[in-house]
């Protein structure tokens, strides 16, 4: 992977991207801000809102394994099957395994993080089976053979004109085609796939520990065709997207359309407690629910880090960040990417790799300002970056030397005012077009003190 | 009704029609709205209505699938759709065009009511539903440089019939 610098500067290069970007950016915040204020004419305490989130998460946090368990206790008595998966090796190993144990074939996909951070499409394919993802946004970038660039709209950094010549490439389409022809020529494409597939695997947005139930937020229909038609059902998500109750779910659900695309809700939102039951003729026979850490409890055991657990993907603090908004999602070459990105990719992929990432930021707080459950970035941001400074391979290391040579001098004050007076009479004679003041500042202190000492005496 | 007035200027914002119809003409009105907006062939998930003029058909075949409304949602004209009582998922789902067929009297105020209505008049108990779905409008997405399109993988239009 080329190093972060190279990516940023060619993300920077990047004229068409960062006119996407823009756009994109600006009209998610603008919907995000619309949703916000009809919230608050309708008499909703949008802050106490976000307080009760923040709250509602940390204390789920508080007793995390509590309540895995009793999610798993409760999907098994709905008739599903719980794995837990501690890696990502894991979890696409238990995939393949109920892959090839009924005979799977073909696989359709709907939206999950999780499934990326994993690399599962990448294991099922290399094991010889059909896999496509349907989400419009997701479906581009697999034909692209790119990864997303955003948590919410995977394929924002692409333009009508780059998905138009992508499916020409790919199927002979007219370069031409609008955005509504290129989503229903894709609706005609993906609908047998659905009718046909043998498994169908989803995300999550939260799983409700006291009734086992999955909830899923959706605009394009494809996760509920995902979950309904195909025999099989798995859904992969992180252990942090448990929830206790119903209550919890009130709290949380109606901050998460509004934060990621400026809805009151989202076309469909589905409640799933497993398998059909003996009377219906439709919905998946069998109900997998695979829970996966992959660094997510050594997160959760870290004080200073926990909260970025209380995450719900939403994706406001990408929208609201002025560099991920300059740079686009690729550059923080993780599969998470802005604030929340920066803050978990060095610890799921390591500092060697991920270390820079805290460190391109303002700290202008625009993210903490824009996220629904409240998790404090900005500091987040720091602390990350105080462990990386402690490490003795700092990635900062010209920062380093260059403080150990300022502070050398800085406690000789002597030769530093020397120095200092040296480089102020080179600056002066390198840069003697511009007019700058004749006297120093400690000069001008200096002569000041002196004639105040004639005029006491 | 205030909420039904409500429910109607929501549904209206998505593009969503609604069409009020006295429930003894139901069979009737809601035929020949099917035949004016070019339907012939549908599957129904509903024990009040034959609608025996159209072809049933299965429902990746039909140009239309009648539901079942459970209770519906002021302030977002959502439609509360369980998988129980012979209610399919795919009836509102495949077909281009759904129907969803409401009380006028299950209408609940907001989002936060209709939670707490599901909690504890379905999951509560442990003969849950496998699949409850709330139905906002038809399919749509903005994945293509945020330009909204409506009618991706599931109905292109969502008809509501307050009887």
């Amino acid at each position: 992977m080329k190093s972060f610098h190279k990516r940023v500067q060619e993300a920077l290069e990047d004229k068409d991207l960062h006119g996407n970007l823009t756009t994109g950016t600006r009209q998610a915040r603008q919907s995000r801000a619309d949703a916000f204020e009809w919230m608050r004419s309708e008499g909703l305490d949008t802050e106490g809102m976000r307080d009760e989130a923040h709250r509602v998460k940390m204390e789920i946090l508080d007793d995390l394994d509590v309540w895995v368990d009793r999610l798993e206790q409760s999907v098994v008595s709905n008739g599903g099957v719980v794995y837990r998966a501690s890696t990502a090796e894991s979890a696409c190993e238990y995939v393949l395994q109920i892959a090839k144990d009924n005979d799977v074939d073909s696989v359709v996909k709907s939206k999950s993080m999780v499934t990326e951070e994993i690399d599962l499409n990448e294991r099922l394919l290399e094991a010889g089976l059909d896999v496509v993802e349907t989400d419009l946004g997701e479906y581009i970038i697999q034909l692209a053979g790119e990864r997303p660039s955003h948590i919410v709209a995977p394929a924002i950094h692409k333009s009508l004109h780059d998905v138009a010549d992508l499916y020409h490439e790919q199927f002979g389409t007219d370069r031409s085609m609008s955005a509504a022809q290129l989503t229903a020529w894709t609706r005609r494409r993906l609908r047998p796939k659905f009718l046909d597939a043998d498994m169908g695997i989803s995300g999550a947005n939260f799983a409700i520990a006291e009734t086992g139930t999955l909830v899923i937020v959706e605009n394009e229909g494809n996760a509920r065709l995902t979950t309904s038609v195909p025999r099989i059902h798995v859904a992969v998500t992180g252990i942090e997207k448990v929830i206790r109750s119903w209550d919890d779910l009130q709290a949380l659900l109606p901050l998460l359309p509004a934060s990621a695309t400026g809805q009151q809700v989202t076309s469909y939102v589905s409640f799933l407690n497993g398998p059909r039951l003996s009377e219906e003729t439709e919905g998946p026979e069998q109900f997998h629910l695979i829970l996966l850490d992959n660094g997510r409890k050594e997160i959760h055991d870290d004080p200073d880090f926990r909260e970025a657990l209380a995450c719900i993907r939403c994706g406001a603090c990408l929208n609201a960040c002025p560099v991920y908004s300059q740079i686009g999602g690729h550059a923080y070459g993780g599969v998470y990417q802005g604030p929340i990105g920066a803050v978990i990719t060095p610890h799921m992929q390591g500092i060697k790799v991920a270390g820079e990432l805290p460190f391109a930021s303002s700290l202008c707080s625009a993210c903490a300002d824009a996220c629904p459950v409240k998790i404090d970035i900005p500091t987040l941001l720091i602390r990350q970056r105080d462990r990386i400074n402690r490490q003795d391979h700092s990635l900062v290391s010209f920062e380093k030397w260059a403080f150990r040579l300022w502070s050398w001098f800085a406690i000789r004050p002597v030769i530093y005012r020397r120095v200092a007076r040296l480089v102020s009479l080179g600056i002066k004679w390198k840069f003697s077009s511009v007019q700058l003041e004749r006297k120093s500042f400690l000069e001008e202190w200096n002569s000041l003190k002196n004639s105040k000492k004639q005029r006491v005496n | 009704m205030e909420l039904i007035k409500k429910f109607e200027e929501a549904a209206r914002k998505l593009n969503v029609k609604c069409l009020q119809i006295p429930s003894d003409r139901l069979e009737s009105d809601l035929a020949e709205y099917l035949k004016g907006i070019g339907v012939r062939s549908v599957v129904v998930d509903s024990d009040r209505l034959s609608l025996s003029l159209f072809e049933h058909v299965d429902a990746s075949e039909a140009d239309c699938g009648v539901s079942e409304v459970r209770w519906g949602i002021a302030s977002t004209a959502t439609l509360v759709i369980p998988m129980i009582d012979g209610n399919r998922r795919t009836t509102s789902l495949l077909p281009p065009v759904s129907i969803g067929l409401l009380r006028k009297e299950d209408i609940v105020p907001d989002l936060t009511t209709s939670l707490n209505y599901l909690y504890r008049k379905m999951m509560k108990t442990t003969a849950r539903p496998s699949s409850v779905v709330f139905v906002t409008g038809p399919s749509r997405t903005a994945d293509i440089e945020l330009n909204l399109i409506v009618g991706v993988h599931g109905p292109r239009e969502l008809h509501v019939v307050l009887c």
